[in-house]
């Protein structure tokens, strides 16, 4: 952490790491078997597909924005991609006899899923820039847009049996540190960057704190909306790209919802949707959070239905939790 | 230059919305079977709820059920999930003439405003089993489908053989339910635990949790279950995406050897057994269903009296018989 940037607001949003700290003592007691180093790998990389969608959403909500199309985008790239890399040995490929080379065809799944789902973020900005739409009705239309392009792309078909190469993409490991966890990581420090030493994340800020004010300053708000809706939709194509990886298959309906968690993930993190109040360290927290929460209902066997009504009322207690707390803080 | 590009993009927008639209009004054509003679069809209206790969199976098998009589005209069309618009589709067909209307429920809360539209002309619902007291009631309407319950039944059996051998007769098992609150979901958890449980097994919970009939989440949770060591004989998914997504938890674990069951049957399930990863899976006779559904219509149509349900059983899929569902 970068202790000389402003300590008294990082301070301010220590309860976030106070509510995290206290679950997993809570679940340590609970439950033996959390604290263990298999667990946390499994924990980081479950949440891991869910925790990039947090790291890109919580740039629209700094900008004062939201985007709702992330779940979507996560299927269409996920489709794209596997749609280029099936084995051609399974009878109902989607492009009949398409068989790349592994040093072609991986990196050109990958590249072109990416793509894919990156497009529609530009989409995303240029409509909210230009056109002055709400950008929860903007990314909502795109959402509906973007699952049916992914159902109307695969004919609503699972596009299956993808090459082994590829899965390992999303099943590898390095040094017994899964893949999906070193791209979450690398990922939040490129986030971190971007926030706190890019002139691009100062304007994020600016922005979400009185677009008036920055465009004013001389910001060029629109470009800089444009930049928040692409890295958001970037963010969640690599997701959707490793999620094809992972399960070994791309379908139409990967990621329902995601969006949803994304974006809890990051209020309960401290990112204000007011605007311009958030860190990329409180959006990990809000992560850890919602992952420590998941596997621990997991490991004690919860009943599901209970699991739902714990998960939501822990979303709303630490957003509450915060909130008092910036309250007198402030 | 910028005002250009924004131009552009909402331009890109607009046209694949057009697309879009262009392409939803080609599927919804409704298309429409025309016979070989002229006179004396016996007209059968099909309101399906939507089209997936399943329905669409179904779909067809009415059709070809009806070539096969030269004297049935089936009239089909596609709700796309709108309970107004099949509403709309039966009194079409009511003023059609149809002879009889087979009906797969958008909605089974519907049952009673189908039937009403419908009025005298007799109904068949196929498939999704519409509101047992008001079908019971109703004296010109019947149901032809496949029972939820059977295809957990079925995963029992194949089990029960599976672990006939074994000594202390206690099954430490994993569950992955589908969406919480559904009724096929309920059926399949509760049929499989009470058959095994008659069957003189106790089972063992070690988890039981739904992943909502998906892979990745399926996956993501098996892989959390695996972490913790606890011992589990089993997996049992009430679908096949989930218990691929456990399968592929098992393999990146070396755990193979655990047998995982499925329901549906899917192209992918079929591979997986091919391949001996999956155990089992349960195919649910969409053709059956289909031809079964035309022919209670169309003896209706013809003022003959039929059963109130038809079962069309589930069918156990392994290794054994994989062949004959490839």
């Amino acid at each position: 952490m970068n202790k000389s940037f402003d300590v008294k607001k990082f301070a301010s949003k220590n309860s976030i790491y106070i509510v995290l700290i206290f679950l997993i003592i809570v679940v340590t007691i609970a439950s033996p078997k959390f604290l263990t180093v298999g667990n946390i790998i499994n924990l980081f990389t479950t949440e891991s597909i869910k925790g990039l969608l947090a790291l890109g959403v919580a740039f629209c909500i700094l900008s004062k924005g939201i985007d709702l199309s992330l779940g979507s985008i996560v299927a269409l790239s996920a489709v794209v991609s596997a749609s280029l890399i099936q084995n051609p040995t399974y009878s109902a490929q989607m492009f009949k006899g398409l068989d790349m080379p592994i040093g072609i065809g991986v990196p050109v799944a990958i590249v072109a899923g990416i793509l894919a789902g990156t497009i529609f973020g530009v989409i995303n900005g240029a409509l909210i820039a230009y056109t002055k739409i709400p950008p929860f009705i903007a990314t909502l239309g795109s959402m509906v847009v973007v699952r049916g392009l992914a159902m109307l792309y695969t004919n609503a078909y699972p596009v299956p049996m993808l090459k082994n190469e590829f899965k390992t993409v999303g099943q590898g490991n390095i040094l017994g540190i899964p893949n999906l966890l070193i791209i979450l990581i690398l990922f939040a420090l490129i986030a971190w960057f971007l926030l706190n030493h890019t002139k691009f994340g100062k304007n994020v800020y600016a922005i979400g704190g009185n677009d008036v004010a920055a465009r004013v300053a001389g910001i060029k708000v629109k470009k800089n909306i444009i930049l928040v809706y692409t890295w958001s939709s970037f963010c969640a194509a690599v997701a959707g790209v490793l999620l094809a990886a992972r399960t070994g298959s791309g379908i139409a309906t990967l990621g329902l919802n995601y969006e949803l968690d994304a974006i809890a993930a990051a209020t309960i993190g401290g990112v204000s949707h007011n605007g311009g109040v958030g860190r990329i360290g409180g959006v990990i927290a809000g992560i850890l959070i919602l992952g420590v929460v998941n596997n621990g209902l997991l490991l004690l066997g919860v009943s599901p239905y209970i699991q739902q009504i714990v998960k939501g009322l822990i979303i709303v207690g630490a957003v509450v939790f915060d909130m008092r707390k910036n309250a007198k803080a402030a | 230059m910028k005002r250009f590009l924004a131009l552009l993009f909402t331009c890109i927008l607009t046209g694949a919305l057009f697309v879009g639209c262009g392409g939803k009004a080609t599927t919804t054509d409704n298309s429409v079977d025309d016979g070989k003679g002229e006179n004396e069809k016996i007209k059968i209206g099909l309101t399906m709820s939507s089209r997936d790969q399943f329905l669409s199976t179904l779909e067809t098998a009415v059709k070809d059920a009806a070539k096969k009589q030269d004297n049935a005209e089936i009239i089909a069309f596609d709700a796309e999930n709108d309970i107004q618009k099949q509403l709309s589709h039966i009194s079409s067909f009511v003023s059609q003439d149809c002879g009889a209307i087979i009906v797969n429920l958008v909605n089974t809360d519907t049952t009673e405003e189908i039937l009403k539209a419908a009025g005298d002309v007799p109904v068949v619902f196929v498939n999704r089993l519409p509101n047992q007291p008001i079908l019971e009631e109703s004296d010109n309407s019947s149901f032809v489908g496949s029972d939820e319950y059977e295809a957990g039944q079925l995963q029992a059996k194949y089990l029960t053989e599976y672990f006939k051998d074994k000594d202390d007769k206690e099954i430490n098992y994993v569950l992955f339910m589908g969406t919480l609150g559904l009724q096929h979901t309920n059926a399949r958890t509760k049929a499989v635990k009470e058959t095994l449980e008659e069957n003189g097994f106790t089972l063992v919970k070690q988890f039981e949790d739904t992943a909502e009939f998906d892979r990745a989440k399926a996956m993501a949770k098996m892989q959390q279950f695996i972490g913790t060591g606890k011992p589990f004989d089993v997996v049992i998914g009430n679908n096949d995406e989930m218990a691929l997504g456990a399968i592929e938890a098992l393999k990146s674990a070396n755990r193979l050897e655990v047998p995982v069951v499925g329901i549906d049957a899917t192209a992918n399930a079929l591979a997986a057994i091919e391949a001996e990863e999956m155990a089992c899976s349960v195919f649910q006779d969409a053709g059956g269903q289909g031809s079964g559904a035309f022919d209670f219509a169309y003896k209706m149509a013809q003022g003959e009296k039929v059963d109130k349900y038809g079962w069309i059983p589930f069918k156990i899929v392994s290794l054994d018989n994989l062949a004959d569902f490839k």
